[in-house]
Order: structure tokens, then sequence, then C-alpha cells
């Protein structure tokens, strides 16, 4: 799952490189609101006449609900994140209506970050699921979520996200990198042995796109990206 | 040499009094054409880019994206370039192994303040964040804090020291959190993308910055070139990139000294000339600057 920063390309086309690497490449895009930072899924036409994504004071609870409306599903992504994460605003506002699945482990938090939305997790009852957040080429597949099927398209991305049965999990690299600094992961080995297929979550930077420079080129980021993403795929399987 | 931002002095005054209290180096993204040498005389202009807004852990912020060109427009002695002042690339570059191995390097650094102190002088950069903390609490910080450009010059060694023949092509950074001093600091170098060009092999590089507890200060990308016929860094297939990596590991796991990075006179142009991306926090500094 590829999801930008305050913008969406509906011209962008993924599906030579699906057929190159044989890699499933979903897409989304990450807003912002009084609530903090969204991911949504299932971009539609609607949905972008509906909401102006470079804006950064968007509503929170119209982008769940509207989304969800419109045929997408809006997910709060690094809840546990200070000012731009669901629970310190759950701290002083009231809770957002409609809201199916938060991104529970999030490949770019600090310490603390990750375990406190266990707690909102179990007391809201919300959906689970994982993104690496990954700005860099070699962050992909950091984490990721779980599946108990295969997941051939963005709307069954999205039912599963609305159904909550999601796991998510750390990959072995993050693992590797947690032991060395003394934070403990879960175990893949169990996911390995359910037989599950891991899809990867990850998110590029504006900056990235944006560069002036020569390299990299927004087609060839893309495919480092996705010739990444395999390996991160192969690796984990 | 070619770089996102840079501003003139009314700019950057206009933007201070307009955008809030504190405005931060919030990442440079720099291509090098040439070597900047001493006694070069350097001509630069400047654009605003971009402005847009974001939000990360320190609230609402502004960035404002300044393009800058610099050019080499006479020597301060009135020579003419040298010969040896333009970058030698590669006549024959060599084929690209089909391995998809990815190759990485670290080292670490811990630097103390009055190191820190030392460099913001040399590189022209008379802050008071950057000479001590009771300067930087007066801004509103926690403490005295490294410079962006330093946390640059730590990215540039680690890759230049790669192998023999090894040069900067392009440096980009984004500097998440403030980094302060007498913090032990792990660097790390993933090379992402092996290719060939006219003018050498390039490899594409990630760059993180992160302290013990693995939270990512400063991360970026570079691209860097190695010259055919260079040693330690080459790209034959009959010995490997990953294999020269692995062979030279051991040494390059090492402390670096942050004192011997002080620029130099002829230097100090190209240290404060990088281009820059500032943001302005909106409300009070909390201790953090990391867009989400």
């Amino acid at each position: 799952m590829l999801t930008e920063h305050r913008q969406w390309d509906p011209t962008a086309d993924y599906r030579d490189l699906e057929d190159r690497y044989g890699i499933l490449i979903l897409r989304g895009a990450e807003v912002e609101t009084d609530y903090g930072h969204i991911l949504v899924y299932g971009v539609n036409d609607d949905i972008t006449r509906r909401f102006d994504f470079t804006n950064v004071r968007l509503s929170a609870q119209e982008v769940v609900s509207e989304v969800a409306r419109m045929g997408g599903v809006a997910a709060p992504c690094h809840p546990g994140r200070p000012t731009i994460g669901l629970c310190e605003h759950y701290d002083s506002k009231p809770p957002l209506e409609g809201v199916v699945a938060v991104e529970a482990l999030n490949g770019g938090s600090r310490k603390g970050e990750n375990e406190r939305v266990q707690a909102l997790i179990d007391r809201y009852g919300y959906g689970a699921f994982g993104g690496s957040d990954a700005h860099l080429v070699s962050l992909i597949g950091i984490c990721a979520t779980e599946f108990d099927d295969d997941v051939r398209d963005v709307d069954g991305w999205s039912r599963r996200c609305s159904s909550g049965q999601l796991s998510v999990r750390w990959t072995f690299r993050e693992q590797v990198r947690a032991a060395r600094s003394g934070h403990e992961r879960p175990d893949r080995s169990q996911h390995r042995r359910q037989g599950v297929r891991p899809h990867l979550a990850f998110r590029r930077s504006r900056k990235s796109r944006s560069s002036p420079t020569r390299r990299p080129t927004a087609s060839s980021t893309r495919s480092t990206l996705i010739r990444a993403a395999a390996r991160a795929d192969r690796t984990a399987a | 040499m070619r770089s996102r931002c840079a501003a003139n002095t009314s700019c950057r005054a206009r933007c201070r009094s307009n955008l809030g209290r504190n405005g931060f180096d919030a990442g440079k993204d720099i291509e090098i054409g040439a070597p900047i040498r001493p006694g070069d005389v350097l001509t630069a202009s400047s654009t605003v880019h971009d402005i847009y807004e974001k939000t990360g852990r320190s609230g609402t912020m502004t960035f404002i994206v300044f393009r800058t060109d610099s050019h080499q427009s006479a020597r301060r002695d009135g020579g003419d370039r040298r010969p040896e002042d333009d970058v030698p690339m590669s006549a024959q570059p060599r084929s690209i192994p089909s391995t998809s191995a990815t190759s990485c390097r670290r080292c670490s650094s811990r630097s103390n303040g009055a190191q820190v102190r030392r460099y913001a002088l040399a590189a022209n950069m008379p802050g008071g964040r950057f000479m001590s903390d009771e300067e930087a609490q007066a801004e509103g910080l926690p403490g005295q804090i490294v410079p962006g450009n330093l946390s640059l010059a730590l990215f540039s060694r680690l890759l230049t020291e790669w192998g023999d023949g090894v040069r900067l092509k392009r440096l980009s950074a984004t500097f998440r959190a403030i980094v302060r001093p007498d913090v032990a600091l792990r660097l790390s170098a993933v090379v992402t993308e092996k290719h060939t060009s006219d003018h050498g092999n390039f490899l594409e590089c990630d760059l993180v910055l992160e302290n013990a507890d693995g939270d990512r200060l400063v991360t970026g990308t570079a691209t860097v070139v190695s010259a055919a016929g260079a040693s330690g860094l080459h790209l034959d297939p009959s010995h490997g990139l990953l294999t020269a990596i692995r062979s030279k590991s051991v040494r390059w796991i090492r402390a670096i000294r942050v004192s011997s990075l002080v620029a130099t006179d002829g230097a100090r142009g190209a240290n404060s000339r990088g281009s820059r991306t500032q943001p302005r926090a909106r409300r009070r500094f909390n201790g953090a600057c990391a867009p989400g």
C-alpha cells in the first residue's frame, strides 16, 4: 500500500510494475486533520472533489464519515504520536464516530508511541493494521499487516480493514534492530507457522517526489520502491 | 552546486516576523557539480520555490523551500579554474553486478558542546542555539543543539570514506528532530540501487542518523560516484560490491571525531550556502521538530 502525503495523483498507474515484479500495489493517501493524520483508502473522484488533500486542517469526523459514505475507508495512523496522533486528541476531545481501524504499529514511531495504541484499541475495539511509514526505500517492510487470505484490490483491503480481522507484526529486519537497541518486538516465527501472507504497507514522502534534482525521478523512485518491496516480500515469505 | 533553498536577508526577516519565533533548518537537498576549492569566489542566486504547511510532532509548521544555484565566478587569486578543479569521472564505466544484495555501512559519533560551538563558529553559523545551553534556552529550546550542517558533514564523511575514489554527487537530508551534543549517535548508509553511466558508477544510498533508542533524528538519501579503477568501492562483478564492503566492515565501525570536521577558510562558503527548508513552528517549541 503506497500512501502519498497530502496528495493524490489520479494518473499514476503501477500495473506495469505489478506485472514485472509480481506484486500487488495498492494506493491511498494520508491527510491531516484536527485529530491528527488519517489514511484514506479507496480514494475516488467523489472523495477528491469533496476534500482538499493539501488542507492540513480538515475535519476528522467529516473525513471518516464522508469517506465511508463514498465507498472508502479512513483510518487514523500513528495514533500514539504526540500532536498528530489520535490518543492525544482523545484526551481532550470526544472520540470520533465511525472509526473501524487504526494503525497499531508504525515503523516511524519513537519509543513508547506504539505502546500507547494498544490501550486505545482495547477501549474502543478498533481493528489494527501495520505500516512501515517508510520515507526511505531501505525502510520498506519493517512493519506489515497480515491477512488470513489474499487481498486482490483496494476494495478487498478496505473490507478487511473494516472487518477488523487483521494482525500486525514487525518484520525480521526490525526485530534485529530492536534487539540491538533493547526493545522487545513480537516473534515473527509464530506468524510464519500460521502460513499467512504479509502485505506491505509503506509511504513515500512529498519531499522525494518533488525533488528538483535529476535523481531520483518519480518513475525511478517508484521502480526502486517496488523492487525493494518485492525483495522484502520474498524475504518475509 | 545546485541546491534547494537559500534566502536573502530581507526575505528571511519577513519570514521570521510573520511565521513565529522559532525557525529551523528542516533539511537540504544538494547536488554537487564540482568541488569548491579554497580561493574560489562563488556567486549564488536564490528563489523561493514553494511554501506549504504540514503538521508534525511539534504542531503546525510552515515550510519555505528555497532553491539556490551557486556558480564559481572567479578565483580569489585571479587565476583560471584549474583542471584538477573539475571532477574526473570514470572514462569507461564498468558493468554492474546482477546481485540484488543490499550493502550497508555504519559508524557511530558523539560530539560535545565545545566541539559543536567550534564547528558553528567555523561554519559561520553563530546562532545562540549552537553556542551554549543558556543561549539556546533563551530561544525556548531545551539546550544547545547540533547544527543541521554538522549532521550533513557526518553523512558526507560516512560516504566519502567508504572507499578510495568515492565522491559525493548528491546529498539530501531531512532533519526530523533536534540533535543534542553529548548524545551517542549511530549513522548508517544502505545501498539501495546501483547504476552506471558515461560519468561513472553510481550508488544510491539511504542515510539514517539515530540515537541509542533507535529514534531517527535525521534521514536522507545520497548519490555517490566511484571512478573506474578506484579501489575499495568498485563495481567489478569479479569482486562484487558486497564482498568489498564486507572485507572492510570492521575498519569502518569506528567513531568519528567531530573536531576534525571543522571547516577551513575555503570551505566556509560551501557550509553556509546550502539549500534550506525552514519550518516555522507556530507555537512554542516543545522539544522536538519532527514532521509526521
